[in-house]
């Protein structure tokens, strides 16, 4: 088990090598250059300063170099500074990543809990009323744009009635963890739709795959009671894709949600992404995209090690 | 026990009756194909050009001429709505089956051989699935221009990782299941036994999530239409449709502009949804 | 054993998961009840959330003019100038050397005594700048031995003297709005910036929790969430009725507007105007700015390369007589925007009538197209870089009214940045712009053949040069008139730029909530000019 996990980590470097690099050197292809992004051609402006600052920013040194002094630095753990704003990026990540963490962890334990129950709950009385029900709900929750969902239960629960903010994370005043608890009722709901409506939606094909196999028919022709049936052997086997599905959703909780984040201005790290990448702010977008990537490959560890607790006939490698 | 036997007519038959049985599928069903008429037949049922504006027209709320509007350009919105159709669902479709069948068979050969191939095609889901998708898009825009054969390579290449994994994760499994050992003795190929006789038992979860994947690029469409990386503006998708009418002031006082494309985005992933949930439940051997 | 370690494993992850997410952030005042005397603005998120925005750049914001003075504080047209931090200034006859006298005993908000010398590092610090607004760099390359202190071969400016609290500009030649600038230029503290580089100024940590010098000073940051201005009481001026604003970093500001935490928007969004408006809390006061929304056109790049499609002048003029401009304003920015045939606004007594108004006429584009042996076969790239929804209908239609005269369009969203995309990349014919000038100066020195960025498209053409320097250095009205009469029969001669409106600004205030005195007058919101802050109140 040590061994494997050993592995596991030590493969993940050349891989986030790997895509460091894909990711800095596709960034060169975009024509986007942060330097003349500072300035909008909106405003009348000169450009002879610029130059100079690109200059002393060593963005005309050759691409291949540029990588190399990147991946130095973070070596040496110094993440580097953004271009646009000229903050610390270590400072960037410490301000976003909370307020990232704490949407994504209330919006996952919410549709953990929610998707799979009904999903469960759904799968054990199929074509039951619970069933139509949770069908009904795991296809809406898919189907409607998230962006849209945003603006309107903003529009119902912000501005019709007025019961809750209409975005950002907190107000002057407001800044403990349970003063700001209803600013993240509608993000988090919102959140939570889609990612309920996928889980229950998985658990509930998983859990008739499982109940259908024969040693579930073998059980209850044993005569076990039902419900032992459904907790004790169906549910452990029926949970390991749905296990997959929700660990790969756990990189949202380094990442964010971009169209979350900027429909109810929550200032998380999927809101820096989308602005450095519009920005062509490379070194944020470089750090940024490994965090996340970081998050995924640890998530597929997870993925490895729950596959190998809950299946008797996978071993660690 | 898992390898019936049965002729495929009547395999078949028995098939069609349970699916005329299940109502909600059989509905998902009728609805996708009068989506999939509606927008082919668009020239009989409008006379009116989707891209034709007429400012003195502008915004103007559902009649008889105009039975779904007008949008601030004065273009008529059934017309719009028909014709993104088009567009939409074949770009959801085709995405939807190229990122499937990439999936499927990736996951079959790597679960299947396993060993150093199933190393590398695992890394490389891995670094797909890690490469975000934003600057994978970003950088396909720039190399290739936006437009619908783009979105569609676009979603194809970032849209096969769940599959595979599920299919990879299936076939560990079940090649150690007795009949893939008997057909191997046999003398089998290793094709025969992927394709034929594992990946049957795998088609449930690779149907559902194509069925996912229709939906999600259909919503992607309009994600990427909103940040303005999708289908040109001037080409009428269902995304761009309701992106152009996402304004807190269209969304209060113009219903028609915003309400007719979301149902319709809705209304069509609900029933391709359904449809797939149907066909679930009717094309696994294992009922 | 081994499982039991795994899972061991698998929880402690989880477990410093969810350590991590927990918040501890103190609460820094935990006064909720003075909701009602807070003074509410916003900042759209999408710009930096980190840091107060810096001023040499764009100036106007309501709370960059209530927290930074410039030395004279322009009217609501910037044409005249009151004292600020200066109190009176002179300009020799020949317009070459300009006397500011500074105020006594003004300080900064930490107590530090403001001086000629804070004027004097920051004029030079603007010159070796990144980010800075043209018109500052403009005028102050103008001062004597400007250029070799920018250049690094001088390490001070001759033209620049200070003694006591006089500064004394000398210059190469008269700047007509040298004053005019003046009014703009925020004045930087000189303890605080000193060592700082010149070129990453805009992104200093001093912006966390600037230092200032006008009626406000920034108390707290709360960096992506929003930050408090409160009283200086350093301020030598009259003392503000409004004791405290906040500025609110937010996506939305309608749903702020309709949650009541805005007491003061201005934009230029027809979809924002048209929802504020609706809130009768709102009172509505339309500005006229210097907004041009124009197409340009890739001509040819520095080195003389011709891009054959638009380099015809008659294709150029077949294009902009495609376009049914007014109905396009008339339909997408009802009262908000003006048809626009030159640099100078068709109800500017400078306009030049007799110039042509570009009246829409399909049929004469065609057949200046068929003329000019233009090629149908071939798409025309059609490009911006907004990315509003108003804007994209905007260009949807000029995008079909094209179409119409027989053109095959290829209407897209730039992917890169606008400056890029435009200037170097350059893969269009023509490309939708916005200019937002402070003076006729700039629409006319988009033109100039030593423009850094219109070089690359109109390949350096000279016929501007001469007529952009009698502007510059013109202070007359009666002489700037016929300057820019002038001016307006060239631009319509070559046609660089195919102007198509110029749009308004609307600013927005509260009515519940605050009153205003009648005799506030609002200019162009992206430039410093008096508002009468001080005498505002909550009612």
């Amino acid at each position: 088990m040590a061994k494997f996990l050993v592995k596991k980590i030590l493969a993940m470097i050349p891989m986030l090598l790997a895509i460091s690099a894909m990711v800095f050197f596709a960034l060169e292809l975009t024509p986007t250059d942060p330097i003349n992004y500072l300035i909008s051609p909106d405003m009348a402006s000169s450009a002879g300063n610029i130059e100079a600052l690109r200059e002393s920013l060593g963005l005309n040194d050759p691409a291949i170099i540029r990588y190399f002094r990147w991946l130095f630095n973070l070596i040496r753990g110094d993440f580097g500074y953004s271009i646009i704003s000229g903050t610390s990026i270590r400072e960037i990540i410490m301000l976003r990543l909370p307020a990232t963490l704490e949407l994504a962890l209330v919006s996952l334990v919410l549709s953990t809990i929610i998707g799979i129950g009904i999903g469960l709950l759904s799968a054990i009385n199929q074509n039951g009323w619970i069933d139509y029900v949770g069908r009904v709900m795991g296809v809406v929750g898919i189907s409607i744009p998230q962006f849209f969902f945003g603006i309107v239960v903003i529009q119902i629960f912000a501005i019709q009635f007025g019961w809750l903010p209409f975005g950002s994370r907190m107000a002057p005043g407001q800044t403990a963890f349970f003063d700001r608890l209803h600013f993240m009722v509608l993000p988090a709901f919102t959140m939570a739709i889609a990612m309920t409506a996928a889980l229950l939606r998985y658990t509930r094909n998983s859990m008739l795959d499982v109940l259908n196999k024969d040693y579930i028919k073998l059980a209850r022709s044993k005569g076990i009671p039902e419900w032992k049936v459904y907790l004790k052997h169906a549910f452990r086997t029926a949970l390991r894709p749905v296990l997959v599905i929700l660990i790969f959703r756990l990189p949202i909780l380094i990442g964010g949600s971009i169209v979350i984040e900027s429909v109810f201005s929550w200032p998380g790290i999927g809101s820096v992404i989308l602005s450095s990448i519009s920005a062509g702010d490379y070194p944020v977008i470089m750090v940024t995209t490994l965090l996340v990537a970081a998050a995924i490959l640890i998530s597929s560890i997870f993925v490895d090690i729950a596959t190998a607790l809950l299946d008797p006939r996978v071993r660690f490698e | 026990m898992k390898k019936q036997k049965t002729t495929t007519s009547s395999m078949a038959k028995r098939t069609w009756q349970k699916f005329l049985k299940n109502k909600l599928a059989m509905l998902g069903l009728i609805v996708f194909v009068v989506f999939v008429l509606a927008s082919l037949g668009a020239p009989i049922l409008t006379s009116f050009d989707p891209n034709k504006i007429n400012l003195a027209n502008i915004s103007r709320s559902p009649s008889w001429t105009h039975i779904l509007g007008t949008d601030r350009l004065g273009r008529d919105v059934f017309s719009r709505i028909l014709y993104g159709g088009r567009i939409s669902i074949f770009i959801g479709v085709v995405s939807a089956l190229s990122g499937t069948i990439i999936g499927v068979v990736f996951g079959s050969v790597a679960g299947y051989f396993g060993g150093k191939i199933d190393t590398l095609l695992v890394r490389i889901s891995e670094i797909f699935l890690t490469f975000p998708q934003m600057i994978l898009i970003l950088v396909m825009v720039s190399f290739l221009g936006p437009g619908i054969s783009n979105l569609i390579i676009i979603f194809s290449v970032t849209g096969w990782m769940t599959t595979f994994r599920m299919v990879r994760n299936e076939f560990l499994s079940l090649k150690e299941e007795t009949y893939v050992e008997v057909s191997r003795a046999f003398g089998i190929s290793d094709t025969s036994i992927m394709f034929k006789q594992i990946l049957p038992n795998t088609m449930s979860p690779i149907v559902v999530a194509m069925t996912i994947n229709i939906a999600n690029f259909i919503l992607q469409e309009a994600g990427l239409s909103f940040i303005g990386l999708g289908v040109p503006s001037t080409l009428p998708t269902w995304g761009n449709i309701i992106n152009a009418a996402k304004s807190v002031e269209v969304i209060r006082n113009f219903w028609w502009l915003w309400l007719s494309p979301g149902l319709v985005i809705s209304v069509f992933v609900l029933a391709v949804n359904f449809l797939g949930d149907g066909l679930r439940d009717v094309l696994d051997p294992k009922q | 054993m081994k499982k039991r370690i795994a899972i061991l494993m698998v929880l402690l992850l989880s477990l410093t998961l969810a350590a991590c997410s927990t918040p501890t952030e103190p609460d820094p005042n935990g006064n909720g009840d003075q909701k009602d005397h807070v003074f509410y603005v916003t900042i759209l998120t999408g710009d930096t959330t980190d840091k107060f925005p810096h001023l040499w750049n764009n100036r106007g914001a309501i709370f960059q003019v209530t927290t930074f003075r410039s030395l004279f504080l322009p009217n609501a047209e910037l044409t005249e100038v009151k004292p600020d931090l200066a109190s009176s200034y002179e300009i020799s006859e020949d317009g070459l050397t300009v006397e500011v006298v500074m105020k006594d005993n003004l300080k900064w908000s930490d107590g530090q005594p403001l001086t000629a010398a804070d004027v004097e590092f920051s004029i030079k610090t603007n010159l070796k700048a990144a980010v800075s607004n043209g018109i500052y760099t403009n005028a102050f390359t103008k001062i004597e031995g400007a250029s070799a202190y920018k250049e690094g071969s001088a390490d001070s400016i001759s033209g620049l003297e200070v003694d006591g609290n006089k500064v004394t500009f000398t210059l190469t030649t008269p700047v007509g709005n040298f004053i005019q600038v003046l009014g703009q230029f925020a004045i930087y503290p000189k303890h605080k910036l000193e060592n700082a580089d010149p070129l990453e100024l805009h992104n200093n940590d001093f912006w966390k929790l600037p230092v200032s010098n006008g009626m406000y000073k920034v108390t707290e940051f709360n960096s992506g969430n929003y930050f408090i201005l409160e009283l200086n009481e350093h301020y030598e001026g009259t003392k503000p009725k409004i004791e405290k604003i906040q500025v609110n970093f937010i996506a939305d500001a309608i749903a702020a507007a309709q949650s009541n935490k805005l007491d003061f928007y201005n934009t230029n969004s027809t979809d924002q105007i048209s929802e504020l408006s609706k809130l009768s809390a709102y009172k509505a006061t339309p500005v006229d700015i210097l907004f041009y929304r124009y197409l340009i056109p890739n001509i040819k790049d520095a080195t003389g390369k011709v891009n054959p499609t638009v380099n015809d002048v008659r294709v150029r003029e077949a294009i902009i007589r495609a376009i049914d401009r007014k109905a396009i304003a008339e339909s997408l920015y009802p009262s908000l925007a003006a048809l626009s045939n030159a640099g100078v606004p068709l109800d500017h007594s400078a306009y030049n009538s007799s110039i042509d108004g570009y009246a829409y006429d399909p049929v004469k584009a065609k057949a200046l197209l068929e003329e000019a042996g233009f090629d149908f076969s071939k798409t025309l790239k059609l490009r911006m870089y907004h990315t509003d929804q108003t804007s994209i209908d905007f260009m949807d239609a000029v995008a079909y009214y094209l179409g119409e005269v027989g053109i095959t369009v290829d209407l897209a969203v730039f992917q890169g940045d606008a400056t890029s995309e435009l200037f170097q990349v350059r893969d269009y014919d023509f490309a939708l712009k916005n200019l937002s000038a402070f003076g006729f100066e700039e629409w006319y020195g988009e033109y100039a053949s030593t423009n850094a960025n219109f070089r690359n498209i109109l390949g350096g053409e000279t016929a501007f040069d001469e007529l952009i320097e009698r502007l510059n250095a013109s202070t007359e009205a009666a002489e700037r008139a016929e300057i820019l009469k002038e001016l307006q029969v060239l631009e319509q001669e070559l046609l660089y730029k195919l102007p198509l409106l110029q749009l308004k600004n609307v600013i927005f205030i509260n009515n519940d909530r605050i009153s205003v005195p009648s005799s506030v007058k609002f200019g162009n919101p992206w430039y410093n000019h008096d508002i009468q802050f001080e005498a505002w109140s909550f009612k």
